[in-house]
């Protein structure tokens, strides 16, 4: 039995990588009783396929995964157990069966919608940037490869130092918001919520997928610094909030808008 | 010595702490002024490091402060594996500090994910947090990159749970594992605000414990170290809690703490012991103020009451050892000479195999693990085992398999992981631990050639391809012919599974024989490191050739493992040294710098020869007060026996050996499974 999961992870658990999320969904289904079901061969693995995954650092609040379970049962079972079993820091917003042989989810998706905490940046500056930013036709980002710490093997591809990509197309909207709004973030509102000083404007960017392709949040903002006159941004200190998840024909369950959704 | 002494004469600094002389002393800031010729370029760029972060120590009272995780977010892109520092895992106790009377910060002075799979800590963990009263946080070493961001940012070293610094506790308590942490537990010490030496913390500082195997002789650390626990934890624990509490409440002064704690059953205060050298030889430990003139290790003898981690943290950075684990019994029977777990664990105490299966299920309900190890120093020894496994199997709450850490090496282990379903994974390992015979019944190994090569065809004919082998070079005794038994030994074993039909994998992996505190080989010399470097040559000369595989252990680590871990306290000053300039995660090969060290001990006017030569049978060695059970003519026999290469058989089977545990510490071995009454384990008298 194939489902698709939209989960949330939270900010508190922002700096997991995608394989740790995997182990920690993979690890909640055992608890909850739904065992995922295991790939044949040599080195068995979970049956799970993360859609769009998070780069370390960026919380998402409407994230997907599709997991095959080995167990055929109620889907209303599993709802409940699963919102119970999932970790700190996560949250189980809905879950419903898709078709086994549906396309990959990966493939279908559309658009990101994120937003940026800019720490260092004043909303004036901020704003002339993402302005000039949007006056280009095309906005070319080498893409540095990051050192890797000694403790881990290079990849194979650690020789390429950069690769070049037009982060123009990718981006759909950008615009600065005040920091005030409300996050979609349903498991508490403050993730973004700064205390006492004022906060740091709010960049809110929706980055298009082609076929699996896009671009990170973290990417534009270093070509703002880079290109577009920000200053006294250094791209690492934002912080990173995915909201949203488009897909093309609004996937096989009810509403687009993430605010009409039914919760568990 | 005197630590103020030490940062006077070496640097000419007038300020009274180590706090404000690493970081903030600015005369430190001055290129000129440390003594940077004796530094290699890499240490310079670590101080280099250090001078950036110059601030730190005069920001000691922001300490109190709680790390906002603002802050925190902001910045932890800018480190690898930042999860490390985030915490929030399945299980993690989180207490309101104003609820609780006694914070407690349990460190492991290692990187997160090897300190999550220590067991010692989940069960201290769960021991701690079991009490309304107390509240027991984690910290973990921070990785080199993150203390370099620590610095700089202002940060303390502080807990997953509330993010607070370690000097906001009343205790802190360090896990030692093994003795190349010894340089990570100074820098817990001093990012955590803590003043380094013992001697120089007044009434609000924590109080600074260590418990673990190491602490069993860990005299290096004695000035760093109020009081160490010695033994098993799950009460003594909650005894030194309990201790403190009194003490609070009476408001004397800190020493009046650690003469109260030195009380304690298991509690060792190493500043309540002068101990007297005489041309480096150590001649007299005297006990001061009450003090016992030995400290007995605790034992905790009913294992089934023992309280266990049913709920363990459950991190979400894969941890190294990425299963849940389930302590089958503490001890081992066997009574292998090198073995240092093998006295200090002692006697044997098995759970029931109910309890056993219960308390699996249990754990992999509320974790989510699909594996679950069996763990204890020698599994395959428990002998309703099968039972258990194929119970847990049968009845755990989602499929999930079983596997055992350490296989004896006989056939039945062999059927037993065939049982656990890894033949088709082709990796089987095995634990000779020497090549020749003669070599195996030195070490007490009890372990033929027969047994051997049972191991390895029932192992080749149950599908597996590849057979690891574990072994150790320069033992007591050891001749370059067993060096060499170690390839002959490959090599025909190779042959059974060629003559099998099977087309086999040795993987022979070959470590250093350190000589180690409270075992029959603790008066033996180390060999040496060039010593350990011509035998590893010579075998891998030897041991080449198609389906043979040669790894081993890095001889630096042995060799400064082997000066550390027979150390007395003068070595206190070379590890402080080290740690000044910048060792760091010792146990990590690509981290340790030996030269650091040794020139460390070079300025200490202390000869890493001392450290590493054969001790006289009438000396006084440096943890003789630490009294583990064992008797000191139990060792000698041993050490005696070995040399005549003369076996003494398991005390499972066998009549009682008389080594000292039981008669003396009041306790017995405790087996299940079979009627033991009549074994001679059960009767203590000789």
């Amino acid at each position: 039995m194939k489902v698709r999961i939209r989960y949330e992870k939270g900010d508190e658990q922002r700096f997991l990588g995608h394989l740790e999320v995997m182990r920690a969904l993979v690890m909640a289904l055992a608890r909850a009783g739904w065992p995922v079901e295991m790939t044949k061969g040599y080195t068995p693995r979970p049956k799970v396929e993360m859609v769009a995954p998070l780069p370390v650092g960026t919380a998402g609040f409407n994230e997907v995964a599709d997991v095959y379970l080995s167990e055929d049962r109620p889907i209303e079972e599993l709802a409940r157990s699963l919102a119970k079993a999932m970790p700190p820091g996560f949250k189980l917003k809905e879950v419903w069966r898709i078709s086994p042989d549906e396309t990959a989810l990966e493939r279908r998706i559309t658009a990101s919608t994120y937003r940026v905490l800019v720490y260092g940046a004043e909303h004036a500056s901020l704003k002339r940037a993402v302005d000039r930013f949007l006056d280009r036709e095309e906005a070319k980002y080498a893409r540095e490869i990051p050192d890797h710490a000694p403790e881990t093997p290079k990849p194979p591809d650690a020789s390429r130092k950069s690769r070049e990509i037009d982060l123009r197309p990718f981006v759909s909207r950008i615009e600065v918001t005040s920091g005030d709004e409300p996050a979609l973030s349903s498991a508490d509102g403050t993730a973004l919520a700064t205390s006492g000083e004022v906060s740091p404007p709010l960049l809110k960017m929706v980055l298009r997928h082609f076929e699996g392709r896009t671009v990170r949040p973290a990417w534009v903002l270093e070509y703002l610094v880079k290109h577009c006159g920000l200053e006294g941004v250094d791209p690492r200190e934002s912080v990173v909030d995915r909201e949203w998840l488009d897909w093309g024909d609004g996937g096989s369950h009810g509403s687009r808008d993430p605010r009409k959704r039914r919760q568990v | 010595m005197r630590p103020a002494d030490i940062m006077n004469g070496k640097d000419g600094c007038d300020h009274p702490g180590i706090w404000s002389c690493i970081l903030g002393c600015a005369r430190i800031q001055d290129p000129g002024h440390y003594p940077s010729n004796h530094l290699r370029p890499s240490e310079q760029v670590r101080l280099a490091t250090w001078k950036r972060a110059a601030c730190v120590g005069k920001l000691r009272e922001r300490y109190q402060e709680i790390i906002s995780w603002e802050e925190l977010r902001k910045h932890l892109n800018k480190v690898t594996k930042p999860a490390r520092y985030t915490g929030g895992e399945l299980n993690s106790v989180r207490k309101d500090p104003s609820s609780v009377s006694v914070r407690f910060a349990l460190v492991f002075p290692d990187v997160y994910e090897v300190g999550m799979s220590h067991l010692g800590s989940q069960i201290i963990y769960h021991v701690l947090n079991s009490r309304d009263d107390t509240a027991c946080e984690r910290a973990y070493s921070p990785w080199p990159d993150m203390e370099e961001l620590s610095r700089r940012r202002g940060w303390p070293l502080f807990t997953l749970e509330s993010r607070s610094p370690l000097n906001s506790f009343d205790i802190v308590g360090f896990s030692l594992a093994y003795e190349l942490t010894y340089s990570n537990v100074l820098a817990a010490l001093d990012l955590g605000g803590i003043p380094l030496f013992s001697a120089e913390r007044t009434g609000e500082d924590p109080l600074v414990i260590a418990g673990g195997p190491v602490s069993m002789a860990a005299e290096p650390l004695a000035e760093f170290i109020d009081a160490f626990a010695l033994g098993d934890g799950e009460e003594l624990a909650g005894d030194i809690v309990d201790c403190y509490k009194k003490w609070r409440a009476s408001g004397k002064p800190r020493p009046e703490l650690l003469e109260s704690l030195a009380d304690i059953e298991g509690v060792y205060v190493p500043s309540l012991y002068d101990v007297r050298y005489s041309d480096g030889f150590v001649v007299e430990v005297r006990p001061k103020a009450g003090a016992p003139e030995r400290v007995r290790r605790r034992i905790f003898n009913d294992l089934e009451k023992a309280p266990y981690p049913e709920r363990p943290v459950v991190p979400f950075l894969e941890p190294v050892h990425d299963r849940a684990m389930v302590e089958i019994f503490r001890g081992c029977t066997r009574g292998c000479r090198f073995c240092q777990a093998g006295t200090l664990y002692r006697p044997v105490r098995e759970r029931k195999p109910e309890t056993v299966s219960r308390v699996a299920r249990k754990i992999l309900a509320a974790s989510g693990y699909d594996e679950v190890s069996l763990v204890s120093l020698s599994s395959a020894d428990y002998s309703p085992i099968r039972q258990v496994i194929e119970d847990i199997v049968a009845h755990s709450p989602c499929p999930a398999r079983v596997s055992l850490p350490s296989l004896r090496v006989d056939s039945f282990s062999v059927e037993l992981s065939k049982l656990l379903g890894e033949a088709g994974h082709g990796g089987l390992t095995l634990a000779p631990e020497a090549g020749s015979q003669r070599m195996r019944d030195v070490i007490n190994k009890n372990v033929t050639e027969e047994d051997i090569m049972d191991a390895a065809k029932a192992a080749f004919s149950s599908g597996f391809t590849r057979i690891k082998l574990y072994f150790m070079i320069g033992l007591p005794g050891e001749t370059d012919e067993d060096v060499l038994a170690i390839a002959d030994l490959a090599y025909r074993i190779r042959q059974l599974g060629r003559d099998m039909g099977v087309k086999p994998t040795i993987a022979v992996s070959v470590s250093g024989f350190v000589p180690k505190p409270h075992t029959a080989f603790q008066w033996e010399p180390f060999v040496g490191r060039d010593e350990i470097e011509r035998r590893q040559s010579l075998l891998y000369k030897r041991l080449r050739g198609p389906g043979l595989e040669l790894r081993y252990h890095d001889s630096r680590q042995t060799y400064l493992e082997a000066i550390l871990s027979r150390g007395d306290r003068r070595l206190g000053r070379v590890v402080f040294e080290a740690y000044r300039r910048g060792a760091r995660f010792d146990s990590w090969p690509d981290m340790l710098d030996l030269d650091l060290w040794l020139t460390c001990m070079k300025e200490s006017s202390l000869e890493p020869d001392f450290f590493t030569r054969e001790r006289g049978e009438d000396e006084i060695l440096p943890w003789d007060h630490l009294d583990p059970g064992v008797t000191k003519e139990f060792l000698l026999a041993e050490r005696a026996k070995a040399r005549r290469a003369e076996k003494t058989p398991d005390c499972r089977e066998a009549p009682c050996h008389g080594c000292g545990v039981c008669p003396r510490f009041g306790v017995a071995p405790v087996l299940t499974g079979k009627d033991s009454a009549s074994k001679g384990a059960r009767d203590p008298a000789r």
